[in-house]
């Protein structure tokens, strides 16, 4: 198992007919920046845990540099989710 | 695991003494280093050595080679191949553990390998802080001045490693082969010198002093020595994790050919050595080299404890990344230390957090003796784990049951021994690399479950593709010349992002790609019929954004206009 060298796949991807014209380099990037919040609304999983989790997840690498889209490409996207 | 300098497994086929060379570097680098305290901490553990008792540790520690490492490693697991690739993560794909429906026993398994994991990463704690100390405590065998310089001068020595790896290691890998060649060379021509000097040690051969000596001994004392013994074979595990570079035929051939007599006659050795002169129980290994080599034989061994940690701190490197790919972790930044693909990675974390751990370890224990008691708890645990995963993939294969039964059950037996001998030692250290495998093991699980219960969340919020696109038609939104590219954790729906970025903004390119990324356990050889297969299920129904499917590889093509 490797990382996911998305850059690498979508620069092949974009040579096949159906993506003529889409240039990886030059095209923006929409990232959303989740936000979790911890409740009780979802079961599974006490509420401490659950902000454990929210914590994990707000100190997780931000999904744009793992897949390496570069940063001046990409525009995030806000969004809430309780769970 | 995945990136270990190395020769790529083409060359493997070609040239397999070279390639059996490298491997002795990076998969036999720990089990090499255990003789620098396998044999003392057990003698240690046995109370004042007596010659039935070195017999019978000498005896023990060859048998568990033989039998844990000769047979039950090199011989039957390295069997079980996920297309060339093996350790936990190959067993548990062989086993379509992620395929398994969810709440199933498969399923179930997963947390089997993460619980495996979680002790994978107490071991690589310990590992390199018992290794590079038990080396520099040569020291203290010509001059027990030196011996509170032992601890600094470990920690100079660790600090310096992991300051390195962010540069990546791969300069030097290729001189730890030939080294740990001569390392297995020099111990086995030690050994071969004790055994000149008392040839009666190789009467220990026969099993028969292990049993008499552990029935003897009385269950304390024998329980305390089997715990220590079993550090002797600690790294067997790497066998199997490394298979994947190496080759199953390269890791026997280092094994049988080089590492196995080096071990047996350096083991000899040094039960010789005790049997003429009691006394050097306080540090065997050393002493068995003529005086005038202590030193340089503390340098070197220093130097292969060095080789052995960097292997280590690789696989811990490899295996979070396994981790992150399996959903254990979040997202860590990876980075790769050399331009081509098989390069080694480094990841940031998780080099600190293992050198906090191992640092800790060192000033905790404080010396080798003292991390006898935390090292081994894990390894034994984790073998055990590896004994009924491949016992549930030999049954899978359609081997006999009840041969199956016989050998694993076999195999079992003698590890759940290790690890009941590994838990008297629980209250002097053995907690240490429970305690931090259970940290990480609730931290794997909090992550898992909570990002399902956002998974879940976010899939009821997500829209369906039908209705976003009967909304994109009854409101167009101003379209953008271009394209834009939309990273989606779900392959269908669509993503959360998009929707909100059309509700502020009321643009939308004309050309629209959703990425969605999977990853699978498709090892590199089985790729490409993964990506014959993923072409096939692509649909891209008019009117539909075109979902590129990237997987790890490269594959997907699909787009359409939207309307």
């Amino acid at each position: 198992m490797e990382t996911p060298d998305i850059m690498e796949g979508l620069k092949l991807a974009c040579l096949e007919p159906e993506l003529r014209g889409i240039d990886p380099h030059s095209i923006t990037y929409y990232f959303r920046r989740v936000m979790v919040i911890p409740s009780s609304k979802a079961s599974g999983m006490a509420v401490w845990r659950k902000s454990l989790f929210a914590t994990m997840h707000l100190n997780a690498n931000l999904p744009a540099v793992y897949f390496g889209v570069p940063a001046a490409q990409v525009v995030e996207v806000g969004v809430e989710v309780e769970i | 695991m995945a990136t270990h300098a190395g020769l790529p497994r083409q060359d493997a086929r070609r040239w397999p003494a070279a390639a059996a060379l490298t491997a002795l570097g990076v998969v036999y680098g720990d089990i090499g280093t255990s003789t620098l305290y396998g044999l003392k901490q057990a003698v240690q553990a046995s109370g004042a050595p007596t010659p039935d008792g070195v017999m019978g540790i000498v005896s023990l520690i060859l048998w568990a080679l033989l039998l844990i490492v000769a047979l039950k490693y090199a011989i039957l697991i390295l069997r079980a191949d996920n297309h060339g690739e093996g350790g936990i993560v190959a067993l548990l794909a062989l086993l379509e553990v992620r395929q398994a429906p969810c709440g199933s026993w498969r399923a179930s398994l997963l947390i089997v390998g993460l619980i495996a994991a979680a002790l994978l990463y107490g071991d690589g704690v310990i590992t390199p802080a018992i290794s590079v100390l038990s080396a520099v405590e040569g020291l203290k065998v010509d001059a027990p001045g030196l011996a509170p310089m032992v601890v600094p001068i470990t920690i100079a020595i660790l600090v310096g490693l992991f300051l390195v790896q962010r540069k990546g290691t791969e300069f030097v890998g290729n001189i730890f082969g030939p080294v740990m060649l001569v390392w297995f060379v020099a111990i086995g021509l030690l050994g071969l010198r004790g055994v000149m000097q008392t040839p009666g040690i190789l009467a220990a051969i026969s099993p028969h002093y292990a049993v008499a000596y552990l029935v003897h001994a009385g269950p304390g004392i024998a329980f305390a020595v089997l715990g220590s013994a079993f550090l002797a074979v600690t790294g067997a595990e790497a066998m199997y994790a490394d298979m994947g570079h190496f080759g199953a035929r390269t890791i026997q051939l280092g094994w049988f050919a080089i590492v196995l007599p080096a071990l047996m006659l350096n083991y000899f050795g040094q039960g010789g050595l005790l049997l003429t002169d009691p006394n050097a129980v306080e540090n065997p290994f050393y002493l068995l080299a003529p005086r005038w080599a202590h030193y340089p034989m503390v340098a070197f061994a220093t130097i292969a404890t060095v080789i052995a940690s960097q292997s280590i701190i690789s696989g811990a490197y490899s295996l979070t990344q396994q981790a992150m790919q399996l959903g254990f972790l979040p997202r860590m930044r990876v980075r790769h230390t050399a331009s081509h693909e098989k390069g080694q990675i480094y990841i940031p974390v998780v080099n600190w957090l293992l050198a906090a751990g191992t640092l800790a370890a060192v000033l905790m224990f404080g010396s080798s003796d003292a991390f006898g008691g935390a090292y081994g708890i894990a390894v034994s645990m984790l073998m055990a784990v590896t004994t009924v995963l491949a016992a549930l993939v030999a049954l899978k294969w359609g081997y006999n049951p009840l041969m199956v039964i016989a050998v694993n059950g076999f195999f079992l037996a003698i590890e759940l021994i290790f690890v009941a001998a590994n838990m008297t030692k629980l209250i002097e250290g053995g907690w240490f690399p429970l305690l931090m495998a259970g940290v990480i093991a609730f931290l794997m699980l909090t992550w898992r479950t909570g990002w399902r219960l956002l998974e879940h969340e976010r899939s009821k919020l997500r829209q369906r593709e039908d209705e976003f696109i009967a909304w994109v038609l009854e409101n167009p939104p101003i379209r953008l010349p271009g394209a834009a590219a939309i990273f989606t954790a779900a392959s269908t729906g669509i993503p959360l992002g998009l929707t909100h970025h059309l509700r502020h903004n009321r643009v939308l390119h004309e050309r629209v790609l959703l990425i969605a990324s999977t990853s699978v356990d498709a090892p590199r050889g089985a790729r490409a019929a993964y990506q014959a297969s993923a072409s096939r299920c692509w649909h891209h129904p008019r009117h539909l954004p075109f979902r590129f499917h990237g997987n790890t590889g490269h594959n997907g093509r699909a787009e359409a206009r939207l309307p």
